[in-house]
């Protein structure tokens, strides 16, 4: 179908175009233009520096499709999804996941870099080697006793206030506008414009 | 013939809920038995199956649809292994690029559901129904074989609509006298916010200071920074106080809307479709647009149509059409024309129920 205009349409479309050519020039478009600061997102396509950080605050689903799209650049297959899901239920920890998507074919093809991936990684390879690993593996936990146990502290309390903490911060913000915008409304209507 | 309207989620009211609703209840009274599958609903009186048991209900002759605008990749897999006749109803997804910057989560799922496309162009489906042209493009694009495809509008709510009174305290609100300018769509980033503001700041510069514009979608809670960031940018225009926006419209102060506007004006950036063209069309409302994606289509001949985003396209042709009636009563005729013709629910259904004859 043409999308062209044809008679009386196109001779209004004429008329108009000539009107709008003969207005000034509208001003530049303010500083605050759509999103042409905003740093590139996590799971952007160009994007290929990433710390480990990046991916230890996400869990299950959503960190399998994170390291997917971050280190493969594409979403996860469902034979690959389901995989590392069954990894993770089985206590097979994201550094093993990551390592592997990050060691695979597909993602040497990417070369993304994950800032500490790789020493983390290596060093879960040896824990997997017959006997001598399981040894590896226990002495680094018994290393690493302390904190471990910080960190389960840490982590009881932040599930204790994770649900609460999002929520009111969102909350908070949105009263605060709503603030404003009803001291404004309260000044216009003690002090309206004249006509 | 059983047929099965598959969607991963049904809510009463928007655009992908209506046309699977209006569709279902078009093949019913075609003598279908209908049944209506999806993971989540909201608003549907008429009972919602859950897809795993979709499997146990069709038979080799009979048909699925499935209603694609989002990645779903548990029930396509299951497509994948049916048994029954099957038919991709593609809406479109919008492309993640849009989300970015603002919404991690939304570049996510748009782009999990993008990445869905070629898998299911090349499933197998025996016929796809695109919404549009340009939507059936893209699928063709992805690898559908070409004569497996075809052009179905939206089924959609106009004619409720129509039938529907009106909301009098939104009437008295805004039937003012004032000019009203009317943008309909859920506030996200490719709906062309920007733009909308510029073309609406430079009308009121130079032709209608008391003009005012009303916004009328639903704001997404998590795309909230998105939400703030317009209203900061109509603030730095300088058009705050005549930017109204409007969320959770329902039916009886949509048709307010309708009744006092006096143009619609899309600048969307990205549609499949675009049912709020169809909406002003049916409600006699002259169109301004953007011709962007499936814009301009589905409009047609029946609306002013601007390749260019200069704002002071926009704004002559809001004046043009606020200071010359036979302009704006041209398009109003042309819009119900092309309403009747192309977009009335029996054109729809006769044209649905011929797409699906080969599977009688």
């Amino acid at each position: 179908m043409s999308r062209e205009p044809t008679g009386a349409l196109a001779h209004l479309q004429q008329e108009i175009r000539a009107e709008a050519a003969a207005l000034p020039e509208m001003p530049t478009a303010p500083p605050c233009a759509l999103g042409i600061a905003a740093p590139l997102a996590l799971d952007h396509p160009q994007r290929l520096n990433y710390t480990l950080d990046d991916f230890m605050h996400v869990h299950n689903d959503e960190f399998v499709e994170l390291a997917y799209r971050c280190l493969l650049k594409r979403p996860a297959d469902a034979v690959g999804q389901l995989h590392a899901l069954q990894r993770l239920a089985a206590g097979d920890s994201k550094i093993a996941i990551l390592g592997d998507l990050r060691a695979s074919e597909e993602g040497r093809g990417y070369g993304v870099h994950v800032a500490g991936l790789a020493a983390r990684y290596r060093f879960w390879r040896l824990t997997r080697l017959p006997l001598v690993g399981a040894l590896i593996e226990r002495a680094a936990l018994v290393w690493n006793l302390p904190e471990i146990a910080r960190e389960q502290r840490r982590l009881g309390q932040a599930l204790a206030q994770q649900n609460a903490g999002a929520e009111i911060a969102g909350l908070a913000t949105e009263v605060a506008r709503l603030r404003e915008e009803l001291a404004a409304l309260r000044a216009r209507r003690d002090d309206p414009p004249a006509e | 013939m059983k047929i099965a309207l598959l969607a991963p989620s049904l809510t009463a009211h928007d655009a992908v809920g209506t046309d699977v609703l209006e569709m279902g209840a078009a093949l019913r009274r075609a003598g279908h038995e209908v049944r209506l599958y999806a993971d989540h609903s909201q608003g549907i009186v008429e009972a919602v199956h859950a897809p795993p048991a979709l499997d146990r209900w069709l038979g080799a002759r009979d048909l699925v649809v499935y209603h694609y605008s989002i990645g779903w990749p548990r029930v396509e897999a299951q497509l994948a292994t049916l048994n029954c006749r099957r038919v991709l109803r593609y809406h479109n997804i919008t492309p993640p690029e849009f989300f970015q910057g603002w919404s991690p989560e939304h570049v996510r799922s748009c782009a999990a559901g993008r990445a869905s496309l070629t898998t299911l162009a090349t499933l197998g489906f025996d016929l796809a129904l695109a919404c549009s042209a340009y939507n059936l493009a893209e699928l063709v694009a992805a690898g559908l074989p070409a004569g497996r495809g075809a052009v179905l509008a939206p089924f959609h709510r106009c004619e409720a609509l129509l039938d529907r009174p009106a909301d009098t305290a939104l009437l008295d609100r805004y039937g003012d006298g004032r000019r009203n300018v009317l943008m309909l769509g859920r506030v996200a980033p490719n709906k062309g916010h920007a733009a909308l503001f510029d073309a609406f700041a430079c009308y009121r510069r130079h032709y209608a200071e008391d003009a005012r514009l009303l916004v009328v979608g639903k704001h997404d809670r998590r795309l909230a920074r998105y939400s703030r960031h317009l209203r900061e940018r109509c603030a730095a225009l300088g058009i705050a106080d005549h930017v109204h926006f409007l969320d959770n419209v329902d039916d009886a102060r949509l048709k307010s809307c309708w009744l006092v506007a006096d143009a619609l004006l899309m600048l969307s950036e990205h549609e499949g479709f675009c049912v709020p063209l169809v909406e002003a069309m049916a409600l006699g409302v002259p169109v301004v647009a953007r011709d962007r994606s499936a814009i301009g289509e589905t409009l047609g001949g029946a609306g002013l149509l601007w390749h260019d985003s200069d704002p002071r396209f926009y704004a002559a042709s809001l004046a043009r059409l606020a200071r010359d009636p036979a302009a704006a009563e041209t398009l109003r005729l042309a819009g119900r024309e092309r309403y009747r013709r192309e977009f009335a629910p029996d054109v729809l259904t006769a044209r649905l129920l011929t797409a699906l004859a080969a599977f009688a």
